[in-house]
């Protein structure tokens, strides 16, 4: 990594910290193409100008959140209650009672059935539809939305959220980028730490140089212009692209503001809760009111529930019980009520469309472990915003969640879906060469 | 949606039920908390950064350790040195996720989980005088130890681990040999801890379908339910004295603090804010207790005296 910079933020506990913008020593990849990619021909936008993809990557258990079951033996329900949710004859468990109170805003789908058994490969499913074999792989729904509808101002038009590339292990999700429309709809890294700094791996500040000092145009091109002889020695070849795209990025005070988490008051950042997640969900809704067409929401950076160097995520093959009640309910049910909250009330929801889902279910029946495993045959998603009509249940389960009761919906008809709403019609994306035999979810629409 | 409805309308009994019992739970709640409140007095905040904290437990009366959420990839075991809240890394050289620290009376040993690998936990049990350890390897797999505690002679350490579909508690000697099961149920047997005089070990289970507290003898033998909540009961720890338990229950629709005579009756809420509070332990005077509250999104140790 190249330090070029930093400035002074104000964490929510009021103390002065450093905030840092960075360029990554994996450029391109970091980066992303996307921020270079041309503002589009005003492609049409469809009802969701924006597209917020929450991405419980790791796969929450959906019995133990917003499928429970229980009248189940004891060897499948788990030992959480059950408690109502706002939509009549509805309920949730009482991990997230929060979430449980704001389902008059979006929609429940609890049918959900994808193919892949593991995390990178479903992640690849969930993300672009397609199995990552046979190759080439295919591109994720946001660098379709993307290639739709090109940069806005000088914000990448596809921005993922998470402190580095999302992986598993260490391997990455093969879907995670443009696939076959290109490295130029790759997304662009942001991440958000638990205080609301925001590092974008691809850029930083130069030192010294507070906000109001970005308009020194000279100083800060004197600074950039001493990092391409560093990366030439370095290798990097592609400098010239994503230093054009970045230095736009830099220069535009209002694409800067998108991605500063101090503009928001401090009780509106203490309601999304000082976590990572938190606050890269109010990353998320400042990027929507910045009019990025698509947001990759992600939970974490990593599957697992606990790994030395990894970000703790939802994969709980042990303590599946003790992990949900102490550590991600409780984070997700703060900063996912927060968010709908406040796009609510901010009436962006109107043209905002938000999906939350993870790769997968996990194992209705307790495993070995008293945890739960990997259940690729069952899962749920919710779904906000984009004039969808909220407070319905579409698609349900078995008597122990083990299949769906009612017709599948897959991840290629999550995506055609995510299209349909974003303004990409069938013909599109035959242009595109995308989605190729996807429908869109009965009912939700 | 319709076959959702369905299916939803004939587990209403069931939740009617569960909720008639919850309701009866919270007007007790409330009458209890109206009975505390008068006497209730200021919590003491201890730490300010607002990050993730989890399990505090008292060395004596001046060293508290606890776990701290110190990056979104490691929790470490810290120690606050009071009055003055000096905090350094219990284990400065931990590069990987450490938790659930427990010590013997006596301070000379301490036990904690250890991540070694992906969801690979090990027991290590740590001579602090002679810097040596003993620890129970991850079993193959995804496995894990949990919830170490120590006997009050400082010869057992009990621990809860996940096999063949159960969580049951376990002991082992101070050299982490000579396991020996000392419960075996269907459902999640977890946080272990001895009574002051080591007859009695309290304890939280699922065995009845959701976490309960319960109490049995040091070897395994007569188990005794102390809470019939229709919430979770988590987290029991014994006063110095043994006298008394307090425990975290959501009872009231929100993680509070409880405290209960040892035989499970006088049930008392001590802690009332609309945020989470949790992972209670007694500071070794027994005249408080400190505890992880979640204020504005923010977690901190709070010290909270408490009466008779």
């Amino acid at each position: 990594m190249f330090d070029v910079g930093s400035f002074q933020a104000r964490t929510c506990s009021g103390v002065s910290r450093r905030s840092f913008l960075r360029l990554g020593s994996s450029l391109p990849v970091a980066l992303g193409l996307g921020s270079a990619v041309e503002p589009a021909l005003a492609a049409a936008a469809g009802r969701a100008k924006s597209v917020v993809f929450v991405f419980l990557w790791g796969a929450p258990s959906h019995l133990d959140t917003c499928d429970p079951k229980p009248d189940a033996p004891a060897e499948y329900r788990g030992p959480f209650g059950v408690i109502p949710t706002r939509t009549p004859g509805v309920h949730f468990t009482e991990l997230i009672p929060q979430v449980a109170q704001r389902s008059h805003l979006y929609t429940l789908i609890r049918s959900h059935v994808t193919t892949a058994p593991g995390h990178p490969d479903a992640g690849t499913v969930a993300l672009t539809g397609f199995e990552e074999n046979p190759k080439p792989v295919q591109p994720n729904f946001g660098s379709i939305v993307a290639r739709h509808r090109g940069r806005v101002g000088n914000l990448p038009p596809f921005i993922s959220i998470a402190r580095g590339m999302v992986m598993d292990g260490a391997r990455r999700i093969e879907g995670y980028g443009g696939g076959t429309l290109g490295q130029l709809y790759d997304p662009f890294l942001a991440g958000a730490s638990e205080l609301g700094e925001v590092e974008i791996p691809a850029l930083q500040l130069l030192d010294g140089l507070v906000p109001n000092r970005i308009d020194d145009r000279r100083r800060l091109s004197r600074q950039l212009d001493a990092v391409p002889r560093t990366l030439a020695l370095s290798g990097f070849d592609r400098w010239n692209q994503t230093y054009q795209s970045a230095y736009k990025l830099l220069m535009d005070p209002r694409s800067r503001q998108a991605f500063d988490l101090t503009r928001e008051s401090p009780k509106t950042r203490e309601r999304y809760g000082q976590s990572v997640f938190g606050q890269s969900s109010l990353l998320a809704r400042r990027l929507v009111e910045a009019q990025v067409p698509y947001i990759q929401l992600n939970y974490s950076r990593h599957v697992e529930a606990i790994t030395p160097g990894f970000e703790f995520g939802w994969d709980t093959h042990i303590y599946n019980f003790e992990f949900l009640q102490d550590l991600h309910c409780p984070i997700f049910d703060r900063a996912f009520s927060a968010f709908l909250d406040d796009m609510h009330v901010r009436g962006l929801l109107d043209d905002t469309l938000i999906v939350c889902m993870g790769e997968f279910g996990r194992t209705p029946k307790i495993n070995n472990r008293a945890a739960r495993d990997h259940w690729p045959p069952c899962y749920f998603s919710l779904w906000a915003g984009a004039g969808i009509e909220p407070g319905r249940v579409i698609g349900e389960s078995d008597r122990l969640g083990e299949h769906p009761k009612t017709d599948p919906i897959s991840p290629l008809m999550v995506g055609t879906t995510i299209a349909e709403l974003a303004g990409i019609s069938s013909q599109d994306r035959a242009e595109m060469n995308v989605l190729s035999g996807g429908k869109v979810i009965d009912g939700l629409l | 949606m319709d076959c959702f409805e369905s299916a939803a309308r004939q587990g209403d009994a069931q939740l009617r039920l569960r909720l008639t019992r919850a309701a009866w739970w919270v007007v007790g709640g409330w009458l209890a908390l109206l009975a505390t409140s008068l006497s209730a007095a200021e919590p003491k905040r201890l730490t300010t950064d607002g990050r993730g904290k989890f399990s505090p437990v008292f060395i004596d009366k001046t060293e508290l350790i606890y776990v701290d959420f110190v990056k979104p990839i490691l929790f470490q075991i810290q120690q606050m040195t009071l009055p003055e809240g000096r905090v350094e890394a219990l284990h400065s050289d931990a590069k990987a996720p450490e938790l659930e620290p427990a010590f013997s009376s006596d301070g000379r040993y301490c036990a904690f989980v250890q991540t070694r690998g992906a969801l690979s936990l090990a027991l290590v049990i740590r001579d602090r005088r002679k810097n040596q350890d003993a620890a129970i390897p991850p079993a193959p797999g995804f496995a894990g130890y949990r919830s170490p505690t120590f006997s009050p002679d400082g010869q057992q350490v009990v621990y809860s681990f996940a096999e063949k579909g159960k969580q049951s508690l376990f002991s082992v000697d101070i050299k982490a040999q000579n396991r020996r099961r000392l419960t075996d149920h269907v459902g999640i047997d977890n946080w272990p801890m001895f009574s002051p005089d080591g007859k009695q070990i309290v304890f939280g289970s699922t065995r009845d379908g959701n976490f309960e507290i319960y109490t049995m003898d040091a070897d395994g033998e007569n188990i005794t339910q102390l809470t019939r909540s229709p919430f979770q009961d988590l987290r029991p720890r014994y006063s110095p004295d043994g006298r008394r338990i307090v425990f975290t229950s959501n009872r009231d629709g929100n993680y509070e603090i409880y405290t209960m005579h040892a035989d499970g009756s006088r049930v008392r809420r001590i802690t009332n804010h609309p945020e989470r509070d949790d992972y209670a332990t007694w500071h070794p005077a027994g005249d408080s207790i400190v505890l992880v509250s979640e204020r504005a999104g923010r977690h901190d140790l709070y010290q909270l005296p408490i009466g008779e």
